[in-house]
């Protein structure tokens, strides 16, 4: 008797809450817009697969684009870009891909997958090398010396064959001429925010990440920006996979003056 | 990425995590199977139970914070091993005993819950002392137990995924398992080599259930 009353409330409550929830939610926003509308229309979504160096500002874009359009919710998905091109070429329902690079939404596009002509440049990445709070402030213009040295036990990286951060790693690395001197240290996280975890966690001391992760963070912890020569650059493209009214306003609003000078500010080329 | 060195790692951790489990479960299982006191018998079950139900990615979450090499433990840790607990193959044994002790604890307990007090007594009364009664009456009895309890803890570690991906860090022949590996290829879409290790993955475990199932109705025949 006491289970089935203990059931019947249960379920209750994941109906209930929810939608307690909703409405608390509509009301919220109908403190500052027009009262009686909100709740007329059903709420829209926008699903974005995007590359984990872009999530936090892509979730300050998100926030101007529901300010502009009434009910919409922007549904942000991160992971490495290879990992979010293998869910897109699996059915994964995602309305616009942000990729770190061109190359995975140009093979979209060949696929079919992406429709045509939606492909985008956004925002061109800049990698960081970045060191843990607990390693000494760098005092050298030049920092990748730095990684040599023995209390440097762990230099995280993001997958390269998913992150195209992780390829520009390998890249700079080669380019510095110590991929083999640092071999042993390297460990790989799935996509760029592990990474940067790694690092920040205090189990890695050093690590590649972007700048637009480091600038979010409160104090900026040591870092050194990686120069430009010593990987090819991280054009960051777009595509559009949905013809959806509200997926085509999303894509239009990346393309805005706005949107450009937060991509800008964000610690983007 | 190479399937042989992530194979014979899965292996070796799953090898040495059962034997550290065993030593671990035995003296475990009989102080629960014996503990008189519900309260301190609840709490150490419950605490044995947790990774039943919590998410491995809180045992990752925990193990990485608590033992970063900026904590005292993550120095006593790197004093003791030479390396930190994240990104290595010790580290993998930890986040494993912790993840599989409930599956090797719950049925040795079982079964030295169910041997018979009685003889127990009579061995006592014969003269032999607690630690003989132990390992020449109780043990060579529930053996059985204990090898099925070893080959769950053992199934159980190679089925590891979630602790893995949080401190393993990916290193090949280190901290790359076959769950990992095949995760990996996954994203990577190269599936011809995940339905390789994902093949390896279901004959193996398949064989090793079997097993473990046969010789449990043989226990309870018995």
């Amino acid at each position: 008797m006491l289970f089935r009353l203990f059931v019947i409330v249960y379920i209750a409550l994941l109906v209930a809450v929810p939608h307690a929830l909703a409405v608390t939610k509509d009301t919220t926003h109908t403190a500052s817009n027009a009262p009686q509308t909100t709740n007329t229309s059903p709420t829209e979504k926008v699903r974005i697969a995007v590359a984990s160096n872009f999530k936090h500002t892509l979730e300050k874009i998100a926030l101007l684009f529901t300010r502009k359009q009434k009910n919409v919710q922007v549904r942000v998905s991160s992971a490495a870009s290879g990992a979010l091109f293998a869910y897109i070429l699996n059915g994964a329902p995602f309305d616009i891909f942000l990729s770190a690079d061109s190359v995975f939404p140009r093979r979209l596009e060949q696929r079919g997958i992406a429709l045509a002509n939606t492909r985008v440049r956004y925002a061109e990445g800049q990698l960081v090398l970045l060191f843990a709070r607990h390693v000494e402030k760098l005092a050298t213009p030049f920092a990748p010396p730095l990684l040599l040295r023995p209390e440097v036990k762990h230099i995280a990286i993001a997958n390269h064959h998913l992150a195209p951060y992780g390829r520009a790693t390998l890249e700079t690395l080669h380019a510095l001429g110590i991929q083999h001197a640092v071999q042993s240290k390297i460990i790989t996280g799935n996509n760029i925010g592990q990474v940067n975890h790694f690092i920040a966690s205090g189990n890695a001391q050093a690590g590649f990440v972007s700048m637009a992760q480091i600038l979010q963070q409160e104090k900026l912890p040591p870092h050194w920006p990686v120069a430009p020569g010593l990987h090819s650059p991280l054009q960051q493209e777009m595509v559009r996979l949905t013809k959806r009214p509200i997926a085509v306003a999303f894509w239009e609003f990346m393309r805005s003056d706005e949107v450009r000078s937060v991509i800008y500010s964000s610690g983007y080329r | 990425m190479n399937i042989w060195s992530a194979l014979i790692l899965t292996l070796q951790l799953a090898s040495v995590s059962t034997c550290i489990l065993l030593f671990i479960s035995i003296p475990l299982a009989w102080w629960l199977a014996r503990c008189q006191t519900v309260v301190y018998r609840g709490i150490v079950e419950a605490v044995v139970a947790l990774p039943l139900v919590l998410p491995p990615t809180v045992v990752g979450f925990y193990l990485l914070v608590i033992f970063a090499p900026t904590t005292l433990l993550g120095q006593m840790w790197l004093s003791v091993t030479g390396h930190t607990l994240a990104f290595s193959f010790s580290g993998l044994v930890v986040g494993s005993v912790l993840y599989s002790l409930p599956f090797v604890v719950q049925p040795i307990q079982a079964a030295f819950t169910q041997f018979p007090n009685k003889l127990l007594d009579a061995a006592a009364v014969l003269g032999a002392s607690p630690t003989q009664r132990f390992f020449n009456l109780v043990l060579p009895s529930v053996w059985r137990s204990v090898l099925v309890a070893a080959s769950l803890g053992f199934a159980h570690t190679i089925g590891e995924f979630g602790i893995v991906l949080m401190i393993g860090g990916s290193i090949p022949e280190e901290t790359r398992v076959l769950s990992i590996a095949l995760y990996e290829y996954v994203e990577m879409t190269e599936y011809a080599r995940a339905h390789t290790i994902a093949s390896i993955l279901v004959i193996f475990s398949f064989i090793l259930l079997f097993c473990i199932y046969v010789a449990r109705q043989k226990i309870d025949r018995h």
